[in-house]
């Protein structure tokens, strides 16, 4: 009998989930360029969970610190009057002649913050078809699908050299819209200074949440660590997913060139071939100091190429996290 | 900075390909928005300039790299002194001696030795530019007035005629001149500009035999910056085989007696060779003899022979086959063949008996003949007849045993001899010494006197049964006694001597002395004549040498010698000579036309010479000259011309200077042979050089004369630039251009890390990588 319900009811739930993420994804495709139907499919049997306590305003899959009565034991309380007598724990009452309850860990849903880094060194290109901001967009977009799928807040700001937008977390699919509608009009804007912005963020923040930061991260080492760690002493569960263009980690220029900062602006005419050597040891050095600053802080941190499919490095990352959590 | 090769110039433009390919590849500098040039440090951009310098350093290097191969190839030079001051050109006046002696035919790999002279003039000529002077002297020996050939008297700018007048030049059959055509040449390229390049080309095999010292008292032409250069043509290995010299066993061929020619067959080659000597005479072949060896460097002297059936001039050659030098191959001879010598013999003992005749033994030899005719025909005289004899046409008197004469036959005899007559003298027991010592002798006469010396008095005893003395040393070098030298005319050994005079010889040559030491046989030159005493009788009386076989030969020998015409003892002649003709007083010059050895026909003429006024000196040509008067071609004399003995010897100067020179302070041969002609045979001549091929007279020319040699300078620098462009360029590679994957191995953090896998958590990755999958990774 409950062959017979897995072989037949199963792939009706699939049926009836995909065609639930199809039918969204249809209505929104027209108008919502980064919700990949194909993409969301393979990662509908992910999802993201908070590692750390973070609290939310629903119950959910999340731990909360606001400890309930839930089905997940948390610890013992001494019994007051008024507390409901089914909670007591009489093994414990036996050894220690008081009276305990048991208190649970509430699950909450999750309160999560996607920080899209729109700075210009974000449009950037090389030969791959999208620039970095359109693939942390198509990131930013596959976690916030993800996340309303559980029925989690996502809230996304978009920021430069200052927040840009910034829309808090809600819950359903008119939120989604919202955020998608948000994403599809983001373009590169200006210079970036991270480190400020973030800590502005991190006071910005009250509640304990989820923050997904999803930038290239060009910007002084300490300062963007610092900025990285104040997320954290706010209780934050923080992911920085870099996302970095392949030329970017190889410097792959043959010919004498004009290189120009799509940020600042500046211009340095030379041979690649000369700076490589340099380039590629002080972007080490760089991305050593944000790993380094990553790891002394908790700090969940991913790269991501833009030559890789968003959906792979997404489905590889959520699966690893998970595991992680186990 | 003057080129040899100009052309090559042209390469400096490849100079610009590496130019070229590095501003293209500026040009190419196109735009590249980059998300961030915050890792490009000021450090690295410090770097970068450097490293733009490098790169500008290794263009320059490898533009200097074509540039200076080209330049090399161009063969640049500088000028000693030639350059002007403004940077022009500075003319030359430059003198070719081109030796056109005969050894310049040898003929090696069907090159001769003139051709590869001709070959380096003509590079010469070749090289001299518009304002150039050039002009030519041959090295080819001739006679002292005329000197060596001048082409051009001036050094003259029509450099097309001097080319020309080096293609057109041959071997001449004449010895080698060198010393004085480069005297000659001297003088002629300091009559050029005071301010031109002064230049003297010796083109020449330099034969040792053809370079006579320098009078050190002789005035040398002035100016030392004469550049000379000697440039050997010679062969690699000489090989030559010679006639270089034809001796007669006796002074004059008389018809009906056999002549013996004896020519010297020179071996110059290395090895020991064989060959076959001809014996031509009036132009048919009458002689032959094979020689079955001569050594390396030694000669053969073959005994050929032939007998006259007629008198008058008969000319031939002896030859020998040598296909290397032809003209060394004959060596020609003329005589004229004495068909009848009157001959007149004054009897200062006659007798009734003619045994007891003082001259019967004499006159019996002179009459003996193969033919049974004697071309000598003798005049008995009486010593008191004697004065009233007419000598004209008589070339030979005879005293045999004469007491004594009167004194206007003395004064006759005199002025026969004097004029070129000769008198053969026999003394004996007749002999008033006190006559003898105070008309023949003494200072009152004309020469001194007819006799060589004084007689003193008799030695020996006439009436002794046994000899007192035997002829001992004879002068194996006159002509009369040579062949009894080595026993071919006869055993004189065995001549005894009862008793002879004792005589003074003074300062006379003795041809024949006893084996005591006293004089026998002496010869005295007396004005253009010859006399000959013989100290004892040409009868039995005090010896017995009429009755001995080699009396015969020795007397045909002795009068043939002295019945020579003076002209005919005078009718050899080496190639180039100039023949003297004989000026009369009375008849002025005379009208002589010469028939040369090819037919042509040449004149006497004035020489210049104040000593010798007239003569005839077109003698290039080895062989018979015939010179008569015109309309009396049957009166003609024959000279011939020879090519002198030394021009046979292939000896080089090179060789002799590189055994000679002291080796401690020149470190080559061509460095001793250098030193050696500044030091020995050009002294005060510091600007010589040796050039030992002809191909590299130019090299040479520029190298040590005209200038100094850049390109040896450009060529290393070539290549220390070609050995730094790699090492350099590389070393720039290295720093600034290494693949990525090459740097992962130096840099803290490889590439691979910096994808997604290698920044997870190491620890933990290792842990579950059975589980992880390869891409994504995350980092805690």
């Amino acid at each position: 009998m409950v062959l017979w319900l897995n072989e037949r009811v199963r792939p009706l739930l699939k049926q009836s989930l995909k065609s639930k993420i199809s039918a969204m994804s249809t209505a929104t495709s027209p108008k919502y360029k980064y919700l990949d139907p194909q993409a969301l499919s393979r990662l509908k049997n992910l999802s993201l969970a908070a590692r750390l306590v973070v609290e939310g305003y629903f119950a959910g899959m999340h731990k909360s610190p606001h400890k309930g009565f839930s089905v997940e034991f948390a610890e013992h309380r001494e019994y007051t009057p008024g507390v409901d007598p089914r909670h007591i724990d009489w093994r414990v009452f036996g050894r220690r002649d008081k009276l305990y309850v048991k208190q649970y860990e509430e699950e909450t849903s999750l309160r999560c913050y996607i920080l899209l880094d729109k700075s210009a060194s974000m449009g950037y290109r090389s030969d791959g078809p999208l620039s970095k901001l359109e693939y942390s967009s198509y990131l930013a977009a596959s976690l916030a699908y993800l996340m309303a799928f559980q029925h989690d807040s996502v809230g996304l700001m978009t920021f430069d050299d200052q927040v840009r937008e910034n829309v808090p977390p809600r819950q359903g699919s008119g939120h989604l819209r919202i955020l998608m509608d948000l994403l599809e009009k983001t373009e590169p804007g200006n210079e970036t200074n991270l480190g400020e912005t973030f800590h502005k963020l991190a006071e910005t923040i009250k509640r304990r949440s989820l923050v997904v930061i999803i930038s290239d991260l060009f910007d002084d080492g300490d300062e963007l660590v610092s900025g990285l760690k104040h997320f954290r002493h706010k209780k934050h569960d923080v992911i920085v997913i870099q996302t970095l263009d392949p030329a970017e980690l190889t410097f792959p220029f043959e010919d004498v060139s004009r290189i120009e900062d799509m940020e600042t602006g500046r211009e340095i005419t030379s041979d690649p071939r000369a700076f490589r050597n340099g380039y590629l040891e002080e972007l080490g050095n760089f991305l050593d100091t944000v790993r380094g600053g990553c790891m002394t802080s908790q700090i969940d941190y991913a790269v991501a190429e833009t030559n890789m499919k968003f959906d792979t490095f997404l489905g590889t990352y959520l699966a690893k996290r998970k595991m992680l959590m186990i | 900075m003057q080129f040899l090769n100009p052309i090559f110039l042209v390469g400096l433009l490849s100079a610009a390909i590496p130019l070229i390919i590095h501003l293209s590849r500026s040009r190419r500098t196109k735009k590249i928005r980059f998300s961030t040039t915050r890792f490009l440090t000021d450090q690295f951009l410090r770097s970068y300039r450097m490293s733009r310098l490098k790169e500008l350093m290794l263009l320059a290097a490898r533009m200097a790299l074509c540039a200076l191969f080209a330049m090399a190839l161009a063969q640049p030079f500088l000028k000693s002194s030639g350059q002007t001051l403004i940077g022009g050109r500075q003319n030359r006046t430059v003198v070719l001696v081109v030796d056109n002696s005969a050894s310049m035919a040898y003929r090696e790999n069907d090159v001769t030795l003139l051709d590869r002279a001709r070959t380096a003039a003509i590079e010469v000529v070749d090289g001299l530019k518009e304002g150039d002077r050039a002009s030519v002297v041959l090295a080819g020996r001739r006679h002292q007035v005329a000197g060596p050939e001048v082409l051009f008297d001036k050094p003259t700018p029509e450099i097309g005629d001097v080319r020309q007048a080096i293609e057109t030049l041959q071997v001449a059959e004449l010895g080698t001149d060198l010393s004085q055509a480069v005297v000659r040449a001297e003088q002629i390229v300091q009559s050029g500009s005071s301010d031109s390049s002064r230049e003297i080309y010796v083109l020449s095999d330099l034969q040792d035999s053809g370079w006579e010292m320098l009078d050190e008292d002789d005035p040398r032409p002035s100016g030392a910056d004469v550049n000379m250069f000697f440039v050997s043509v010679r062969p690699k290995q000489a090989k030559n085989l010679a006639v270089t010299a034809v001796q007669y066993a006796a002074s004059r061929p008389m018809v009906g007696i056999p002549f013996s020619i004896r020519p010297h067959i020179r071996n110059h080659s290395p090895d020991t060779i064989g060959c076959e000597v001809e014996l031509f005479i009036d132009g048919k072949k009458v002689g032959e003899q094979r020689i079955d060896t001569i050594q390396s460097g030694r000669w053969s002297v073959p005994t050929l022979h032939h007998t006259f059936d007629e008198g008058g001039w008969h000319s031939g050659y002896v030859q020998v086959a040598d296909e290397t030098l032809d003209a060394d191959n004959r060596r020609y001879f003329a005589f004229e063949v004495l068909d009848a010598v009157k001959v007149v013999a004054v009897n200062g003992a006659s007798s009734s008996v003619k045994r007891l005749d003082e001259l019967f033994f004499l006159e019996a030899a002179l009459r003996a003949s193969a033919s049974g005719k004697s071309p000598i025909a003798v005049s008995v005289e009486l010593p008191r007849t004697f004065a009233s004899t007419d000598l004209t046409g008589i070339p030979l008197v005879i005293l045999a045993n004469v007491e004594s004469l009167a004194p206007q036959a003395v004064d006759e005899l005199e002025s026969f001899v004097d004029q070129g007559g000769s008198l053969l003298v026999f003394l004996g027991d007749k002999v008033n010494a006190s006559f003898y010592n105070q008309t023949l002798t003494g200072t009152n006469r004309m020469h001194g006197g007819l006799l060589p010396g004084p007689l003193s008095r008799v030695e020996g005893n006439p009436s002794a049964e046994v000899h007192s003395a035997n002829v001992g040393d004879i002068d194996g070098n006159h002509v009369v006694l040579a062949s009894f030298a080595d026993g071919d005319g006869g055993d004189l050994q065995s001549v005894t001597l009862k008793a002879l005079w004792d005589l003074d010889a003074g300062d006379a040559s003795v041809l024949m002395r006893t084996n005591t030491g006293a004089p026998l046989l002496v010869e005295r030159q007396f004005g253009e004549g010859h006399v000959m005493l013989f100290a004892s009788t040409c009868d039995r009386d005090w010896t017995n040498f009429p009755v001995r076989p080699a009396f015969l030969p020795w007397i045909y020998r002795l009068v043939g010698y002295l019945a020579q015409e003076p002209i005919a003892r005078q009718n050899f002649h080496n190639t180039g000579d100039l023949i003297p003709v004989a000026v009369s007083a009375t008849e002025g010059l005379p009208q002589l036309l010469v028939k040369k050895p090819d037919g042509s026909i040449g004149n006497v003429g004035s020489t210049g010479d104040p000593l010798v006024p007239m003569g005839f000196d077109d003698t290039r040509q080895t062989g018979v000259y015939t010179m008569y008067a015109p309309g009396k071609e049957d009166e003609a004399q024959f000279l011939v011309a020879n090519l002198e003995s030394f021009e046979s010897d292939l000896t080089f100067l090179d060789d002799v200077l590189v055994e000679t020179i002291d080796g401690e302070e020149a470190s080559s041969d061509s460095a001793k042979i250098e030193s050696g002609i500044k030091e020995v045979l050009l002294p005060g001549r510091p600007l010589v050089t040796f050039v030992d091929d002809p191909a590299k007279i130019s090299e040479a020319a520029l190298g040590a004369g005209q200038g100094i040699r850049l390109w040896d300078i450009f060529l290393f620098l070539a290549l220390a630039v070609a050995l730094f462009e790699p090492w350099f360029a590389n070393r720039i590679s290295l720093r600034h251009y290494l693949k990525p994957r090459e740097i992962t191995k130096t840099t803290s953090m490889p590439t691979s890390r910096l994808r997604m896998g290698g920044l997870l958590n190491e620890g933990k990755e290792t842990a579950r990588q059975e589980d992880a999958e390869p891409t994504p990774q995350t980092t805690t």
